[in-house]
């Protein structure tokens, strides 16, 4: 094991700075640029020559990359984007796609749950996942699957809106992470 | 047990500037989140993959009065949500890691602090190890490695967190990532 010197915080930025400007440069030209940088100072170059060998090896940690608590400010902009049909509560949950609120239908004056997309999916492909739940469980009636009151588009959020109460609230957030509902022993409409 | 009303409120007393609030945030957040996480923890091999964040998110709803608090103050509890689960995974590992003396330590990728609890809790601990180490050169790099990868938040989620730009948590993930990955090819 070699033991190497414990880093000041100057020292480590001093580091970084290299670290980053030689991960500016081409992989070929990475070390001739360590060495010119690091200069006479050998702990310096060997301390860049690992860095660069770690980071090379990559591993560990990995980029969380699912985004499953509704962005900061989310709230907010969904808020004003639905502010003339529904009067948004609370969040019920969030899965790996999608948040389901707690809201107010102004127009019908019940409680309902709006499943809604996270904005960064809907621009890409999980918009077309979304709409496929929407148009099945628009044509579908059984005692199990809740049915859908509204859908839509505002605001760069895609959302849909479901009937909350009792158990039913229960199902919806259980809901969160499943599958588009599966065509089985459903009637269509 | 603290109450919904008080968390809500030290919230509101940090987006009003009184940075004090944070250390009394800590253990309130820290106290409903283990009881969270125990729970979830306690079903190994559950059928869902278990995210931080995910238990972040049950923690934020049950403690939070979401009209009254601002996304500023929203950030500020992620960002502490973030210690409390360093805090409670390290803990879970030690517990884990002692019921299974001498179990093998390959090196494997960790791609989420919650499944490497459960199954390489040596591992685990060898980072908390480095990136106390870490801390000392740069605080703040800890912090972002705490909102990154023990609560899985995104890089803008991060920079919302800590109050820095999305291009800073970049740039310091990269140099962080890189250090500790070789701290623990020792």
């Amino acid at each position: 094991m070699n033991r190497r010197r414990t880093l000041s915080p100057e020292q480590w930025e001093r580091e970084q700075q290299i670290l980053h400007d030689a991960l500016e440069h081409e992989d070929a030209e990475r070390d001739a640029f360590v060495e010119e940088a690091c200069g006479d100072d050998r702990d310096l170059r060997s301390e860049l020559a690992s860095l660069l060998n770690a980071y090379r090896q990559g591993g560990l940690p990995s980029d969380p990359d699912e985004i499953d608590v509704p962005r900061i400010g989310e709230l907010e902009r969904l808020k004003r984007a639905l502010a003339s049909r529904y009067a948004i509560d609370r969040p019920l949950g969030a899965g790996g796609t999608a948040t389901v609120y707690l809201a107010n239908d102004l127009k019908h004056t019940r409680k309902v749950a709006i499943k809604v997309l996270c904005a960064e999916l809907s621009a890409t492909l999980g918009a077309d996942r979304l709409l496929r739940e929407i148009r099945i469980a628009a044509r579908l009636r059984h005692p199990n699957i809740v049915p859908l009151y509204d859908s839509g588009e505002t605001d760069d959020f895609l959302y849909y809106v479901k009937p909350v109460e009792g158990e039913t609230s229960l199902r919806v957030r259980r809901e969160i992470n499943r599958e588009p509902p599966i065509v089985g022993h459903a009637h269509v409409s | 047990m603290p109450d919904d009303a008080n968390v809500t409120q030290v919230l509101a007393e940090l987006s009003a500037g009184d940075q004090s609030a944070l250390d009394r945030l800590l253990p309130m957040v820290y106290d409903q989140l283990r009881g969270i996480a125990r729970r979830e923890l306690g079903k190994e091999r559950s059928d869902h993959t278990l995210t931080p964040t995910a238990l972040a998110h049950e923690a934020y709803l049950k403690l939070v009065h979401l009209d009254k608090v601002d996304w500023q103050g929203r950030a500020h509890f992620f960002a502490v949500c973030a210690q409390a689960m360093r805090r409670i995974l390290i803990s879970y590992a030690r517990m884990k890691k002692a019921d299974k003396r001498g179990a093998g330590a390959e090196h494997v990728p960790i791609e989420n602090a919650v499944l490497a609890a459960q199954t390489r809790p040596g591992e685990l601990l060898a980072l908390d190890d480095a990136l106390r180490k870490l801390e000392r050169m740069s605080e703040r790099q800890a912090r972002i490695v705490e909102c990154r990868f023990f609560a899985g938040m995104s890089v803008e989620q991060t920079a919302e967190a800590l109050g820095i730009s999305p291009a800073t948590v970049k740039r310091d993930w990269t140099a962080a990532r890189t250090w500790l990955n070789r701290e623990l090819q020792r």
